[in-house]
């Protein structure tokens, strides 16, 4: 043992893991050695150690442990031949030593290192993640905990208290204790729970311990008194905890004429029936004034204990404002007035109220979508809009008017008499009807489109129509045969062309001869005829040279 | 056939008749001719009603029907046609006197048919709602227009329109182009009128028939109307052009920039023409 520290403690008769051996303390670590060896087989660091723990006492191995901060532990089993006292009173030397130096040495838990360290063990694919990272130098851990971790770590910034459980009173089950009693276990986070659901028996545990009574007196105080019953029929005046039950019913009181503040919330729509309304039973208002005071009582504690709860629960923002807030977790009892009227404020903000109230009403799908801005449009030189065509001067035809021509009209009409003259003679109206009527030179343009049909002679129209029959019966078989699939149709195809070149050539070619030529009526009549035959002849040409192309 | 609605013939004169004697005409002849007509339409039907405007120089004035009574009434004359023949002669020799026309400014015709239109209005106002008025305006014109009144007489023809007016046209000169387009709009008939001696008969055969008749009659119709638009650089008629998508002004030549909004067109590789439709002729409004 070459060192060249003190040894403040020794034991002898320590076991590790099976083998004797001895226990050394020194100023900054704790060692064993091994009976037979020279050096430590096993040492700590007072920095490394966490904690230590003891047996307890009525095991039979007296032990100590020793847990690191990397979660290893060791034991020590304390061997002593002069017996168990001896053996209890070397571990609790080596306790009590440990316990001041340890505090000496303990290290600076980084506490956000250990939440590190948490989250790496539970989500695997982020340990994965770091040890890509990280451990092969691509990131270093700062930017892989400020980059990729983000989200974990900050998931945990927000702590939440834990709210008091609506039937903690429930849980304390009592336990019999041999012959007719009870045991109660009460923890501190129970204690924690009445706190915050009934103020007034904080007020009095104050009030009575430690002075007037203990700790445990009180409680059973607690438990024995009606205040806790299911009925609170009987208060007697020696109960201590009868003012608790007056300042309930005080409490209740004052919340029942306090008016829900929250106008968005209607209690009274809010029924067991899934019908809709108007449907079945009618729901109108449920029977008020029950006569069993008991039950009436009952009820009412019910919904002054929910109440309790709910207040308890609220966010310690609200009793921040509290004044005198001791050590104890903060409590949001009704006996601070200020915690409650602080949230009532907030909500009668206007614009907090509005926002609510937009919030219930509006619908952002339902509504408009906003109109897209258009583009502004500027005009220059807007007269240009304004004003017509000049014409052009070659068609005004005439030159303008000289002013000698308005002397002569001026002139004109000053000596004008008029109907002195006639107004109209007999040929110039007679040739002014030829102008205007059908065919005349004013007409004439309008008569092209007109049908010429008006012109033709009877007979003419008849046969005309006839060839237009059976022309038409002929092209329909000839149109029907395309698109030409199988050899029947081909053949169809065939006869049909065979068939118009044979009427073309008798039927109109014969009325175009005769008929026409009789009536005098030029080759437009029968154009119609000619430009379909000729549209039907086309086609099966192509038709023709497609299959001759495609058979190559 | 019994057509037992009345009839109101509302007609705009141009007195600017220069061009009638320059190509020696006889202006008394021609105005001889609408007083005739004026009283043919007068003695068509006692229900009948006239209307008479004259655009000369720079001012409209209503001929017919007459404010004041003048009193005066020859004898075995129905009283309406004295009434028009002497008042409508007397106030056109007056004005004639006072003001001769300018050949350089035209009559306002647009003004003098927007006058037209408002009698029109007034007086199927008056009438009880159930009543069946007929109304027509006849321009009787020796020139055509001018383009300073293009704007306004196309505004004037689409008020019609509104109205169901049918605007009719007859031009004694040459041919005009926007008293086509207003007869085309409105569904009334446009003659130009080649012999001016012959004035009455056109008048008499085209324009008296009323309503339900002039759709059984062939009447004379324009062969093209030319809707064509005018450039904004030239205003030429044009009918192939580039119309700016923007501000819709309409140019002959492509450029880049358009002058009215200033907007800039994006050019693949050379200058694409992107032509406008040509306006089909007698296309719907």
């Amino acid at each position: 043992m070459t060192t060249t520290e003190d040894i403040l403690l020794q034991v002898n008769n320590v076991r590790h893991k099976k083998s004797d051996g001895t226990l050394f303390l020194m100023s900054e670590r704790i060692g064993w050695l091994m009976g037979s060896k020279d050096t430590f087989s096993v040492s700590y660091k007072y920095a490394d150690i966490k904690m230590q723990k003891i047996s307890p006492d009525g095991k039979a191995k007296i032990q100590l442990q020793v847990v690191l901060h990397d979660g290893g532990a060791s034991t020590f089993h304390f061997n002593s031949p002069d017996g168990e006292p001896a053996q209890r009173a070397d571990r609790d030397k080596v306790k009590e030593l440990l316990q001041t130096l340890l505090p000496k040495f303990k290290r600076k838990v980084n506490k956000e290192l250990e939440e590190k360290e948490r989250l790496l063990r539970e989500n695997p694919s982020l340990l994965q993640l770091y040890q890509d990272l990280v451990i092969t130098r691509i990131a270093t851990a700062d930017e892989f905990w400020a980059q990729h971790a983000s989200e974990f770590l900050n998931k945990t910034n927000v702590k939440q208290d834990v709210g008091v459980s609506g039937a903690f009173l429930a849980d304390i089950k009592p336990q019999t204790d041999g012959c007719n009693g009870l045991k109660y276990n009460l923890n501190v986070d129970t204690i924690n729970s009445i706190y915050k659901t009934y103020p007034a028996v904080r007020r009095k545990f104050f009030e009575y311990v430690p002075g007037r009574m203990s700790e445990s007196e009180f409680w059973t105080r607690f438990f024995q008194s009606h205040y806790f019953h299911r009925d609170r029929i009987n208060l007697s005046s020696k109960d201590l905890f009868t003012d608790c039950a007056r300042q309930d019913e005080k409490v209740i009181q004052q919340e029942l004429q306090e008016e829900l503040d929250d106008p968005m919330l209607d209690l009274r729509r809010m029924t067991d029936s899934t019908v809709g309304d108007g449907y079945g039973s009618d729901s109108s208002a449920v029977g008020v004034g029950q006569t069993n005071t008991a039950t009436v009582s009952m009820i009412r504690r019910f919904n002054q204990h929910s109440i309790n709860v709910l207040k308890a629960s609220l966010t310690p923002e609200g009793a921040a404002a509290a004044a005198a807030t001791p050590a104890k977790p903060q409590q949001n009892g009704q006996s601070n007035g200020e915690a409650s009227s602080a949230a009532p404020p907030a909500e009668r903000d206007p614009a907090a109220k509005r926002a609510r109230l937009e919030e219930r009403t509006c619908y952002e799908d339902l509504e408009a979508a906003p109109p897209s801005a258009g583009q502004p449009l500027s005009l220059t030189k807007v007269e240009r809009y304004l004003s017509g065509p000049t014409p052009d001067l070659a068609q005004l035809g005439s030159e303008p008017p000289s002013a000698s021509a308005a002397r002569r009209l001026r002139e004109n009409v000053l000596h004008w008499r008029p109907f002195t003259n006639k107004v109209l003679d007999p040929q110039t109206a007679v040739s002014v009807l030829g102008d205007l009527s059908p065919g005349g030179a004013l007409m004439k343009t309008s008569h092209k489109d007109r049908n010429a049909s008006a012109d033709l002679p009877d007979h003419v129209k008849t046969e005309l129509a006839a060839i237009y029959r059976s022309a038409g019966e002929l092209l329909r078989h000839f149109w029907a045969c395309f698109p030409v699939s199988t050899p029947a149709l081909e053949e169809k195809v065939a006869k049909m062309e065979d068939t118009l070149h044979k009427f073309h050539q008798l039927k109109i070619q014969n009325f175009e001869d005769t008929v026409c030529r009789q009536a005098g009526l030029g080759p437009e009549v029968t154009a119609h005829l000619n430009q379909m035959l000729s549209a039907a002849y086309a086609k099966y040409e192509s038709w023709r040279s497609l299959r001759r192309s495609l058979q190559r | 056939m019994e057509d037992p609605g009345e009839h109101l013939l509302a007609i705009v004169l141009d007195t600017n008749l220069t061009s009638v004697v320059s190509s020696g005409g006889d202006a008394g002849a021609v105005l001889d001719s609408i007083l005739a007509f004026c009283n043919a339409h007068l003695m068509s039907s006692t229900a009948n009603l006239l209307c008479l405007t004259v655009a000369h120089g720079r001012e409209n004035r209503v001929l017919f029907p007459p404010e004041l009574d003048d009193g005066q009434s020859a004898q075995a004359h129905y009283e309406l046609f004295s009434q028009s023949s002497s008042g409508i002669v007397r106030q056109l020799k007056a004005m004639m006197e006072a003001a001769p026309p300018d050949p350089q400014t035209s009559a306002p015709m647009a003004a003098g048919l927007a006058m037209s239109l408002c009698f029109i209005s007034r007086v199927s106002r008056e009438r009880p709602p159930h009543a069946r008025l007929q109304k027509r305006v006849l321009i009787v014109s020796g020139q055509g227009t001018v383009s300073a009144q293009y704007m306004d007489l196309m505004n004037v023809f689409f008020t019609a329109q509104k109205l169901e007016i049918q605007v009719d046209a007859c031009v004694l000169g040459a041919e005009s182009g926007v008293l086509q387009q207003g007869a085309d709009i409105t569904g009334g008939v446009c003659v130009r009128v080649p012999q001016p001696r012959g004035l009455l008969q056109y008048l008499l055969w085209a324009f008296l028939p009323f309503g339900e008749q002039r759709q059984k009659l062939a009447l004379p119709e324009p062969p093209v109307v030319d809707y064509r638009a005018a450039c904004f650089c030239h205003r030429q008629l044009v009918s192939v052009g580039f119309v700016c998508s923007v501000c819709l002004s309409i140019f002959c030549k492509f450029a880049p920039i358009c002058s009215t909004c200033h907007t800039v067109f994006k050019v693949k590789g050379m200058s694409l023409p992107k032509p406008s439709k040509r306006k089909r002729p007698k296309q719907g409004l």
